[in-house]
């Protein structure tokens, strides 16, 4: 090892340090108490499988994720499409207005998305009054209350993925489809869509771990309503006290997003977007 | 009228200037390259030409149907970029398909054309295979070969041998040519080589500055440069300042006192008694005065080997630097630093107009 390796090596030991004690020591931890809570074995685990409650929590748990996911992606592609199109000056503001969300709490976000979306909110005012509907619409304490304000949690990360992606997409590639008598609609489904795979890939595995997750957002929007997983395992510990059930849903969670993610690595596509963008 | 014909074309960003009114006629079937420094704007008129410029002012006609505003991928023409820009997720053999996929070409034909045009450059063995699993002049032909599968009505290529060693350029440059032989489509060739330009071309357009400074076949570029920029940069020459007396009919150059040639002409080539003149490396010859030619004393600065030859690099009694080439074996009396005499035939000095 020269002397630079060493160096470079001692500097990395107290994030290490930290790494290990903050974080994988509290994950042996939870594994620890899914076996020992209230008393030693399987049996966390086999309640979980008979639990109506917990089937239930799961299920909404995926159909938010994925319906989220798939929004955002769609979504944020046609928005990152567009950036990658505008001249330098212009993708600059842009990229700055999709950064905004960045800086405000998530809980202002979910509250700002009440305010928008409640039975006499600011949505539901203006279509009443210009005629478009009668009765307001139910859109927040329900299903589609929190996908809206998770694709809007999700959208900034999404967007930034695929604009590197498809920044990276050499122009000449399209130039030469064009030139070879490609129109637009065939460009994109041909050539576009095919060598942005590696970022549309990356973008949605991003999502959907991080959707898996999410807190705040439909714990406020859904209102209880719509349960997911991390408000139920918050419930069981802070509430119930129940942390067996809770360390044992939480260490099947990491084990699924383990696994998802050891899945979506196989794939070719998503070899590439962490290989340099080679398709 | 031309089969191509390119009428003041002028492109500006901001205030530079890319193209500066371009007049370019091509006729069907040739081969003509536009040579240029970067920035000369010779890769902007060819992407003017292919549609992803668009011009400020002018027009481009093609066969009599104005395509000025035509979108690129309704023209129908071939496009070869530098990078080849192959579709790195489609096999060799539809990258080939590609162009004719999207002209909803029937299958089976699709089929003949692809195979018939991997033969044409030689990679029908490859055709299974990605982009990135060959070399760069496999790349090459396929890149050419995708260009040329629809038939365009022309071909355009933005230097697409600058990527490659120069044993395998000189490989594809013959191969260039006989894709324009065997095929009779009409080729316009960007290149700031200007061996490269000599070695393919029917006619070449020297650019500069955007604009088009002198145009006509390699050979008269060579022998006849237009003006002090082109003979500069076409090479093998050796640019030289005179001065034109009046009163004796003289020209003093190289440290001599020469009479006047014939080919000089007073009136055009001289401003208030300086001229431009160029020798031709390969026309001055190491030794002392013979009939029909002058010498002239130099100072040897340096010998280069060159394989083919030598090159002499020699300074002049009024401090001018000259370049020679000499065949091997000529050069053994030559030494760095040493005096030395050489001759040139004043009829192949040539001269310039004023800049």
């Amino acid at each position: 090892m020269t002397r630079f390796q060493r160096w470079a090596l001692a500097l990395t030991v107290p994030a290490a340090v930290l790494a290990i004690g903050l974080y994988v020591f509290p994950i042996f931890q939870v594994l620890a108490l899914s076996f020992l809570e209230p008393k030693p074995g399987f049996g966390n685990y086999v309640s979980l499988f008979g639990n109506a409650a917990i089937g239930r929590v799961v299920r909404t748990t995926i159909i938010v994720s994925v319906l989220t996911t798939a929004i955002t992606v769609v979504l944020a592609y046609v928005v990152a499409f567009a950036i990658v199109q505008m001249p330098r000056g212009r993708r600059r503001v842009a990229l700055f207005l999709v950064m905004v969300p960045f800086w405000i709490s998530v809980l202002v976000r979910a509250f700002s998305w009440i305010t928008i979306l409640r039975r006499n909110g600011v949505l539901n005012t203006v279509l009443t009054e210009a005629g478009a509907i009668s009765e307001p619409l139910d859109l927040v304490y329900n299903q589609f209350g929190v996908i809206v304000g998770m694709v809007h949690y999700m959208m900034p990360f999404a967007i930034l993925l695929l604009v590197a992606n498809l920044g990276d997409i050499d122009r000449r590639i399209i130039q030469a489809a064009r030139s070879l008598g490609a129109q637009p609609a065939t460009v994109f489904w041909r050539v576009w869509l095919p060598l942005s795979l590696p970022g549309v890939s990356i973008a949605t595995l991003f999502t959907i771990i991080f959707s898996l997750g999410f807190l705040v957002t439909p714990a406020i929007l859904g209102a209880g309503r719509v349960l997911m997983i991390a408000e139920y395992l918050s419930v069981q510990i802070s509430s119930t006290l129940r942390w067996g059930v809770a360390t044992a849903l939480s260490t099947l969670m990491l084990v699924a997003v383990g696994l998802l993610v050891a899945g979506a690595m196989r794939h070719p596509a998503m070899r590439a977007a962490f290989g340099g963008g080679r398709a | 009228m031309a089969f191509l014909d390119i009428r003041r074309l002028r492109k500006s960003y901001g205030a530079a200037v890319a193209l500066g009114g371009v007049d370019l006629s091509v006729e069907e079937g040739e081969f003509i390259t536009l040579l240029g420094p970067s920035g000369s704007g010779k890769t902007t008129l060819l992407m003017s030409i292919a549609g992803f410029i668009k011009p400020d002012e002018g027009g481009i006609v093609l066969a009599g149907t104005d395509v000025t505003d035509l979108e690129p991928e309704d023209r129908n023409f071939g496009l070869v970029f530098q990078g080849y820009a192959l579709f790195p997720h489609l096999s060799v053999r539809d990258n080939v398909a590609f162009p004719l996929k999207v002209r909803k070409w029937e299958k089976r034909a699709i089929a003949e054309r692809v195979e018939a045009m991997l033969a044409l450059v030689g990679l029908d063995q490859l055709a299974a295979r990605k982009p990135r699993e060959l070399s760069g002049g496999q790349q090459q032909r396929v890149a050419l070969a995708r260009a040329l599968a629809y038939s365009p009505r022309l071909l355009l290529l933005d230097e697409p041998l600058s990527a490659l060693d120069r044993s395998l350029r000189e490989t594809m440059q013959r191969e260039l040519k006989r894709l324009h032989r065997e095929t009779g489509v009409t080729f316009i060739f960007v290149t700031h080589d200007q061996e490269e330009a000599y070695a393919m071309s029917d006619r070449i357009a020297v650019f500069q500055n955007g604009r088009i400074v002198q145009i006509g076949a390699p050979r008269d570029i060579y022998r006849n440069p237009a003006s002090r920029f082109v003979a500069g940069f076409i090479g093998g020459n050796n640019l030289i300042r005179a001065r034109f007396s009046p009163e004796t009919g003289t020209l003093s150059l190289l440290g001599r006192e020469i009479a006047a040639p014939q080919h000089f002409d007073v009136a055009l080539h001289h401003r208030d008694g300086d001229v431009s003149a160029w020798i031709r490396s390969e026309d001055i010859a190491i030794g002392g005065a013979e009939a029909g030619f002058e010498s002239f004393d130099v100072t040897v600065i340096d010998r280069a080997f060159i394989g083919t030859g030598e090159r002499i690099a020699v300074r002049t009694g009024d401090d001018e630097e000259l370049a020679l080439v000499i065949p091997d074996g000529a050069a053994d009396a030559v030494v760095v630093g040493a005096p030395l005499q050489c001759r040139v035939r004043p009829d192949l000095i040539g001269f310039l107009l004023p800049d």
